[in-house]
């Protein structure tokens, strides 16, 4: 899942945002950079890293976050 | 891998479809209806996450004999369970912002696919590739060498109606055992 977003290096182009499959990101309009706002979401697609011009993002290939339908059973 | 190749060609199919249909407009109140629906979720005070009944929806059709070797008892079992949720808890699904909203029409998705897929694989009484059916493991040419089409029914059920594969225009054509 996405590790960290370096503020100093994001140059608030929006790309990010945008090739995001799961909506991890919005951007800060007023600090002009984005920001990672579900982080529990990301599915390590590496696609905003990738993608990322400045380089701003990096990607860790371990993930944690929701349990697992086989490890934990929700009550409704 | 195949549903990547199954969405580019609806896709292209949609688009050509589109492209030679006459122009069509929008009946108003129908969008009107649909964008109340759509913004359902985000207006309630409270109700369940999409999280937890996407969560609920895995723990139906994960089981081994429901996606994998697959029964008649299993998937009935798990199609009446999708079936309750989809009765149950779609209408309380709540979402406090946009992203959640997103995740709420997500699932309910996902609930529609699952009960497509579950009623194909009670309605395909033949093994065909990943298709494994404890009850009938042999494969079925005779019979089954056709396509499961679904379609929405007055009602807004579900309609299966299978249609014949074209065969005679394939290059390589599969063998058909005669019965008996």
């Amino acid at each position: 899942m996405v590790k960290a977003l370096d503020k100093n290096k994001c140059i608030g182009c929006g790309t990010c945002v945008e090739v995001c499959p799961m909506d991890v990101f919005r951007m800060d309009s007023k600090a002009g950079h984005s920001v990672i706002c579900y982080l529990i979401d990301c599915q390590t697609c590496y696609n905003c890293e990738l993608e990322c011009p400045a380089g701003a993002i990096q990607v860790s290939p371990y993930r944690k976050g929701k349990p697992l339908p086989w490890t934990k059973r929700w009550i409704i | 891998m195949r549903a990547m190749g199954s969405g580019e060609h609806a896709g292209r199919a949609a688009a050509q479809f589109l492209k030679d249909a006459s122009d069509i407009m929008p009946d108003k109140e129908d969008v009107r209806l649909k964008k109340l629906h759509a913004r359902d979720p985000i207006k309630r005070k409270s109700g369940l996450h999409p999280d937890k009944v996407c969560n609920h929806l895995q723990q139906i059709i994960f089981p081994y004999t429901v996606s994998i070797r697959k029964s008649e008892p299993a998937l009935k079992k798990a199609l009446s369970e999708v079936e309750h949720t989809r009765d149950n808890d779609l209408p309380s699904l709540y979402a406090k912002d946009p992203h959640q909203l997103i995740k709420v029409h997500e699932v309910e998705n996902m609930i529609l696919v699952a009960e497509m897929f579950l009623r194909a694989s009670l309605e395909r009484k033949e093994t065909r590739s990943d298709h494994y059916r404890e009850d009938y493991p042999e494969m079925n040419n005779g019979r089954w060498l056709r396509w499961i089409n679904i379609a929405k029914a007055p009602g807004g059920k579900m309609r299966l109606f299978s249609e014949q594969i074209p065969v005679e225009s394939y290059p390589f054509k599969p063998e058909i055992k005669k019965e008996g």
